[in-house]
């Protein structure tokens, strides 16, 4: 009996193996055959929806990217044992990118060094990726949003993610005719289809695409049937894209002159969250109300916590922050340390927690450098779109 | 005391209730009664009848347990009760994949979590991580049978059991916990497997 723990039917096999984080399923892989060939063969889906039995769901990780760096790589890190790993990002022939979303397990980048919009999916775990193919217009810095097909269900966020990609706005090139403009339409990837070409689905007040190409850094939120993309720099204000009619709108921003920085996140998938700080109100998280219209102060970021990320600075002007259903980090670069908020249990309340940065991997120093942030569900898992 | 030593004890009165009931001539009356045996009437007073069910281990010993324990945890039995195809009189149900020692601890962790299904979530826990505090040996044995009997709850505390058993720890020491002397792969193979993810080891 002792000697059958290497000899496990694949289905009981998987059901342990969709338990365990990525790190751990890697070695689990190598500890015998059996293991290897089921992990080979069985999709290895972790769980991150709330499970009926007590298991709770797994946390997303945050991985970090650096905004200038020697060699091609990010940083994860693993929330459950605190750990930071560096991952290899090679995609020939670029290699500096800059994150746009996450679906699920997905990131989805921008090629930094062209000047037009160039996308890449990618699973910095398992190292696959894959070029969107072009618009149909060649755009410079439009606004990119992402919206789920569904509210996904588990497995078919990770094996067949089925998303759309929204690109808005933007400056067109030079045409013959004169100088370049700002373009007024806007285009549509789908997934789920299988051609491989963009669908231009509609056009926006020309001041809308003139301020979703100057002002926006390009992460959004979805939120339902609505895209939100908040400016980048005071005084903040948010667009948005009714993806059901096809409309464009605008909201105000509380405090929008005097934050020092502000970002949008998903606080749950019906709401909207705002993060900003002031350095005498300190860091604070506002909720967009049902009206649609006005926001209420939700939650405030502990004093300890914003001084020690803040750490002598006299204003939040370096803080960034990032958000997805029940987590919210704020940041400012690789070595400084995060505070991260998560939402304890479906309905609870919101945690608290500071987090080291990262200054070491396996033992050798990480050289501090400015990031942009992001959170995903890491797995194992070859998705069928790579 | 616990209902079922309650109801043991008075299933072992019965023969001499039997033997006053017809010493003083009650004899069932209507037709409802008249089918039914002294032992059925007393129990009936008492609350609804404890049926019981067989289970036969490989080992050819038997368990008698309550039949609403089973048929609530056990998918496999809850069938086999339902459709009918298991006879309260004589039959027993042969579990040849499951050995005797395992087989009580099975029952055990249905029946306590049946009786005790209302206490609060951190009793229930604290007893479940005593009930699993058993080698990989009995561990193996435990999800191999709560596999076959298809007992859900049980099955999901043994994978959490088993993924503490495996997060965070280097390949020789999850080698070690399982037992497993002989992984199968060669050198090479080995070394390959190095070389697949080498930011996790």
């Amino acid at each position: 009996m002792s000697m059958m723990w290497n000899n496990l039917p694949f289905d009981l096999l998987s059901n342990i193996f969709s338990f365990l984080s990525p790190d751990s399923l890697a070695i689990a892989r190598t500890v015998c055959r059996n293991w290897h060939a089921c992990s080979n063969s069985y999709p290895l889906i972790p769980r991150i929806t709330n499970c009926a039995t007590k298991c709770k769901a797994l946390q997303p990780w945050f991985l970090a990217l650096p905004i200038r760096n020697h060699r091609p790589c990010c940083y994860a890190h693993n929330p459950v044992t605190n750990n930071w790993h560096e991952l290899p990002l090679e995609f020939s022939p670029v290699s500096l990118v800059k994150p746009i979303a996450t679906i699920g397990s997905l990131i989805l980048l921008r090629i930094t060094n062209s000047t037009t919009l160039q996308l890449v999916l990618c699973n910095p775990f398992t190292r696959q990726f894959r070029y969107l193919p072009n618009l149909n217009m060649s755009r410079t810095n439009p606004a990119v949003g992402v919206t789920l097909s569904e509210y996904p269900k588990n497995d078919v966020l990770f094996q067949f993610p089925c998303f759309r990609i929204y690109v808005a706005g933007g400056m067109s090139e030079a045409s013959s005719q004169g100088g370049a403009t700002y373009n007024p339409t806007s285009e549509m990837y789908d997934s789920t289809k299988n051609n491989e070409n963009w669908e231009i689905v509609g056009s926006m007040p020309v001041e809308f695409s003139v301020r979703l190409t100057v002002w926006t850094p390009n992460e959004n939120v979805n939120i339902k049937e609505k895209l939100y993309w908040i400016t980048s720099a005071r005084a903040y204000s948010v667009m948005g894209f009714d993806i059901s009619n096809n409309t464009w709108f605008q909201l105000g921003v509380p405090m929008a002159e005097r934050l020092e920085f502000a970002t949008l996140v998903r606080r749950s998938h019906e709401n909207l969250g705002l993060v900003g700080g002031t350095c005498d109100g300190g860091g604070c998280i506002w909720e967009l109300n049902d009206d649609g219209e006005t926001w209420w102060l939700v939650d405030k970021v502990p004093i300890e916590l914003g001084l020690r990320l803040l750490s002598g600075q006299r204003n939040w002007d370096s803080v960034k922050c990032v958000g997805s259903d029940g987590v919210i980090c704020l940041y400012r670069d690789l070595g400084s340390g995060m505070v991260v908020s998560r939402r304890i249990g479906e309905k609870g309340k919101w945690e608290w927690n500071w987090v080291e940065g990262c200054g070491y991997v396996k033992g050798k120093q990480v050289h501090n450098c400015s990031i942009r942030g992001t959170l995903i569900h890491p797995t194992l898992a070859s998705s069928v779109i790579f | 005391m616990e209902l079922l030593c309650i109801r043991q004890w008075i299933s072992g009165l019965l023969p001499t209730v039997k033997k006053w009931l017809s010493a003083w001539c009650i004899k069932p009356v209507g037709g409802a009664l008249v089918r039914q045996e002294p032992e059925y009437i007393l129990l009936a007073l008492m609350g609804s009848p404890l049926k019981k069910i067989m289970l036969c281990s490989s080992e050819k010993e038997i368990f008698s347990v309550e039949e609403q324990v089973m048929v609530q945890h056990s998918v496999i039995i809850n069938n086999m009760i339902e459709d009918g195809s298991y006879n309260h009189e004589e039959s027993k149900i042969p579990l040849d994949c499951v050995d005797s020692k395992t087989l009580k601890k099975v029952i055990d962790y249905c029946t306590h979590h049946t009786h005790h299904h209302n206490d609060n979530q951190e009793d229930l826990e604290a007893w479940d991580a005593q009930f699993l505090n058993v080698d990989s040996n009995g561990l193996y044995d435990l999800l191999m049978a709560a596999n076959y009997l298809e007992i859900r709850n049980l099955l999901d505390l043994i994978y959490g059991t088993i993924k503490n058993m495996i997060k965070g720890k280097k390949i020789d020491e999850i080698r070690r916990i399982f037992n497993i002397k002989d992984h199968g792969f060669t050198p090479e193979e080995e070394e390959q497997n190095r070389k697949e993810y080498p930011h996790f080891y």
